[in-house]
């Protein structure tokens, strides 16, 4: 199986925007220190902290150019000189060449391949988040997981077979405990019966809060389980037992739809792993729900797990 | 049409009925050709499912009379106004586009898991397999939605971390 892939946030897949900043050449690099404190101090460009001051424009680094303040900062003013826009009181001025405008970067790179980018133009600062760059290089999963999470969407493919016999959606899913790899959880879909909002996702987040003791729909399917000790088996260790779907994992074969990655964030789930994508999918292809700015939780998610045998299910071989 | 207020009250009541049974206070009516056809409230907590929200319970109660009245459940849906305290959430307003229910009518907007158009227009997206797009009214006692649901959250600090928080938010 290949490594199932995540799906961050679009700010880590971005391309960089550049934009117009005024600079300045800092006439003798003996001042540079001098030059750098005022205009911190002066114009700070908070929003733009990643950018560093000052770029060295050839191998040796006598030459350098420092930069000022985004150029619309300064619209305002008809003639752009030193002293409209450092303040005509400072004392840097006589060590500052006539400014000019230079392309930069106006976002901030999170991953180094956006780094790589960013640099080109203006130097920038990063601070490397290892778990970013792990989920980036294609194997963040090591043998063990990787034989775990295939052996759950296994599952889940054979309930989507089951569920297609059926004459329903081919979908099926399964809810863990990644601590202890327990199943709470599975199902596959029923919507084409007399519930079309029984999606396979809705139904093992109901087949959960049954294992919880509550639960709505008493279905009675064989193919339909939940895991009937997990209040106790959890209660000796944690006093307030089990919480919705807080700690679980969801593997469902194909991604799914608002609805269904909606009623994932109130169930608080943990990871999502799905194989086929769908046009309409909300975790990836039309939204990216479980990375929504406003919500109150997000969650992982990783498409493309065992994604060969998942996409014969919705022929897309 | 302009029934929309009478109709909005008897929502309100069952948000009210939601407080009283310590669930946030939501609720709904679905009205098919001038008759209150369903009510729904939220039933997150006594069931310990985070997707009971009014609008799915009612959209269940719709069902199971169609079952028992062998009506054509279609054609019910797709003359169906639902007249919510608040703007439905993304989930809701996904499962009200697959049932094909053509009008909302809501109290105040929900702004932290609204699906019309704080959060995400799921409502109006262009999404032809969810469904139908959702047409919506907006603002029909909106204060009262907002004041009752103030009222539940009461010396509840939103920003709290979720554990720390005497209501489990849904």
């Amino acid at each position: 199986m290949d490594q199932p892939e995540p799906i961050l946030d679009d700010r880590y897949y971005q391309i960089i925007q550049l934009g117009d900043f005024y600079v300045s050449v800092i006439k003798d690099k003996k001042n540079t220190t001098k030059v750098i404190r005022e205009l911190t101090e002066r114009m700070p460009n908070k929003e733009f902290n990643y950018l560093k001051r000052v770029k060295s424009t050839n191998n040796k680094g006598d030459s350098l150019q420092v930069l000022l303040c985004p150029k619309d900062d300064v619209a305002s003013i008809n003639e752009v000189t030193l002293e409209a826009i450092i303040g005509e009181d400072s004392s840097i001025l006589q060590y500052l060449g006539k400014p000019f405008l230079v392309k930069v970067p106006v976002t901030q790179p999170l991953t180094k391949k956006q780094h790589q980018e960013a640099s080109l133009n203006w130097p920038c600062t990063f601070h490397e988040d290892k778990q970013i760059t792990n989920l980036l290089s294609g194997k963040y999963f090591n043998d063990i997981e990787i034989e775990k999470i295939k052996k759950h969407m296994l599952k889940a493919v054979e309930l989507a077979q089951i569920s297609q016999r059926k004459q329903q959606e081919p979908i099926g899913a399964v809810i863990v405990d990644p601590t202890n790899d327990i199943i709470i959880s599975a199902s596959h879909d029923l919507r084409r019966g007399d519930h079309p909002l029984q999606h396979a996702v809705m139904i093992c987040i109901d087949l959960v809060a049954r294992s919880q003791g509550g639960g709505m729909w008493k279905l009675s399917d064989n193919d339909l389980v939940y895991n009937q000790d997990i209040n106790t088996a959890i209660s000796t260790e944690n006093k307030t037992g089990p919480y919705l779907c807080t700690g679980y994992d969801l593997y469902v074969t194909q991604e799914p739809c608002s609805m269904c990655a909606m009623a994932l964030v109130h169930s608080r789930i943990n990871r999502v792993f799905y194989g086929s994508s769908h046009k309409e999918g909300a975790l990836g292809s039309f939204y990216k729900i479980h990375t929504q700015k406003g919500l109150n939780h997000h969650y992982e998610v990783y498409k493309n797990t065992l994604s060969i045998e998942c996409n014969k299910l919705y022929d897309q071989t | 049409m302009e029934d929309h207020p009478k109709w909005m009250h008897r929502a309100m009541d069952l948000a009210r009925e939601a407080f009283k049974n310590k669930e946030v206070p939501v609720g709904c009516i679905l009205v098919y050709k001038d008759q209150e056809l369903a009510q729904g409230r939220n039933e997150v907590n006594e069931t310990k499912n985070a997707t009971r929200h009014a609008e799915i319970v009612a959209i269940e109660k719709v069902l199971k009379w169609c079952d028992e009245n062998n009506k054509n459940s279609d054609e019910i849906f797709e003359n169906i106004t639902l007249y919510v305290t608040v703007e439905p959430c993304i989930m809701c307003a996904a499962a009200l586009r697959q049932m094909k229910i053509p009008l909302v009518v809501y109290g105040c907007a929900n702004d932290r898991f609204g699906g019309c158009k704080s959060i995400l227009p799921v409502a109006s997206d262009e999404l032809p397999t969810l469904g139908p797009k959702l047409v919506c009214i907006s603002g029909l006692l909106a204060e009262e939605a907002v004041n009752i649901l103030k009222e539940f959250y009461k010396g509840e600090n939103l920003n709290a971390p979720e554990d720390k928080r005497k209501i489990k938010p849904n």
